[in-house]
């Protein structure tokens, strides 16, 4: 019975739209980021067996980063679904899957190359 | 004189329904004012003696009147405030013309977190713990402050224009949309804790409108409610209660359309009463 506050979200706001595109667009930025950094990091790990060459000192600030754009890519989402424009909801939904694959796939790599880490005693 | 009869809405034995979202899409191809021919009879009433602003003001002069934080937005902020602008926070131009022009309140939030976050990284606070490279969460930082403060920094315009019964909102001199006067509207809104305590809002929103906040986490309901009435007669738009189904609305203006629900009754009369009780639903 009692009303919150979120029944404001029945009127869109005309900037909705503009930052939800803007948010959409940033998560897939941080995406192809992301994914250079991976892809290198395959690379040393797998190829070339320079384990000292990998992103393990940017462990903290990349998994801080995965997880933004994985938030920025939800709200992006969230805003297509508000405002029902075909192109931009399965846009924003995609890059939000793209974007939790290359989460899980940081996390494997992570573990995988856990023993590899620089060890300080 | 030809004397029109004056429409009073009022419910027979039933709730009115607040339903802003489908009111906006039900007025939205073919909108029209349905209280246009007594909105003619409160224009000769509603004007006060004395009040009429011969000289038009073409700016307001307080950009900067909703940034008060939390806990000092109270609601006696809010009536010292309107002891000195009886239409706060909107100026009155012409005598049904209101004007609000404001930045939002995340210019000096965005800009804030610029400063501090610029400071860490060119000083090297917090660039290097234990072997990890930290700087990349300052640099979040200034990335997003400059985002916030740049989307913030075209100053919003608001105008409610009764003679022509539309509100104008534009940025920067460019509009981005307007609608008729039933679309814009003063609300009370509930926020309740863990305990059950509930702390209410008057935010001022409408269709396609950024929510402007006037007053932020009162407990005080009744105190609230007659800021919240008597905000909105001044600037006569329409006033929601906090919950949907409730007896508490103030709706002076009605959609296309919604005048013929079977729950809404029409009562012509042939004399006006005082300009309160006109569709005052309160029980």
């Amino acid at each position: 019975m009692e009303e919150t506050f979120s029944s404001r979200l029945l009127t869109v706001p005309a900037h909705s739209t503009a930052s939800g595109v803007m948010l959409t667009v940033a998560a897939m930025m941080l995406f192809f980021i992301h994914l250079c950094v991976f892809a290198n990091d395959v690379h040393h790990f797998c190829v070339t067996h320079h384990y000292d060459r990998m992103s393990f000192r940017y462990t903290v600030v990349l998994m801080f980063s995965q997880v933004i754009s994985i938030c920025w890519a939800a709200m992006g989402s969230l805003y297509a679904e508000m405002i029902d424009v075909k192109f931009l909801r399965c846009f924003s939904l995609t890059i939000l899957m793209l974007n939790g694959a290359m989460f899980f796939n940081r996390l494997s790599l992570e573990f995988m190359a856990l023993q590899y880490r620089e060890e300080n005693h | 004189m030809f004397r029109h009869p004056t429409l009073q809405v009022r419910a027979v034995n039933q709730t009115v329904q607040e339903a802003p979202g489908k009111s906006a899409t039900v007025g939205r191809g073919r909108w029209q004012q349905t209280s246009r021919p007594v909105d003619d009879r409160l224009y000769q009433i509603q004007i006060p003696k004395g009040r009429i602003t011969g000289l038009p003001t073409t700016s307001s002069g307080k950009p900067f009147q909703l940034w008060a934080l939390g806990h000092l937005c109270t609601e006696r902020h809010l009536a010292k405030r309107l002891k000195d602008n009886s239409f706060y926070p909107f100026t009155q131009q012409q005598p049904n013309v209101f004007v609000l022009e404001y930045y939002l309140d995340t210019l000096w939030k965005g800009t804030l977190l610029f400063v501090v976050c610029l400071l860490f990284v060119s000083f090297g606070f917090l660039s290097q713990v234990q072997n990890q490279e930290t700087w990349g969460f300052p640099a979040y930082g200034v990335g997003v402050g400059l985002w916030l403060m740049i989307s913030s920094l075209p100053r919003r315009r608001l105008v409610l224009n009764h003679t022509r019964g539309m509100y104008h909102f534009s940025i920067e001199g460019r509009t981005v949309c307007q609608g008729p006067m039933h679309l814009i509207y003063l609300r009370l809104a509930l926020n309740s804790d863990a305990y059950g305590r509930c702390f209410f809002q008057l935010v001022l929103c409408g269709h396609k409108l950024e929510p402007l906040v006037l007053v932020q986490l009162s407990e005080r309901y009744e105190q609230m409610e007659y800021l919240g009435r008597h905000i909105a007669r001044k600037l006569n738009i329409n006033y929601f209660d906090y919950l949907a189904t409730s007896y508490r609305h103030v709706v002076r203006h009605w959609p296309l359309g919604t005048t013929f629900n079977p729950g809404v009754v029409l009562r012509k009369t042939g004399a006006y009463e005082k300009q309160g009780s006109q569709s005052d639903l309160d029980v």
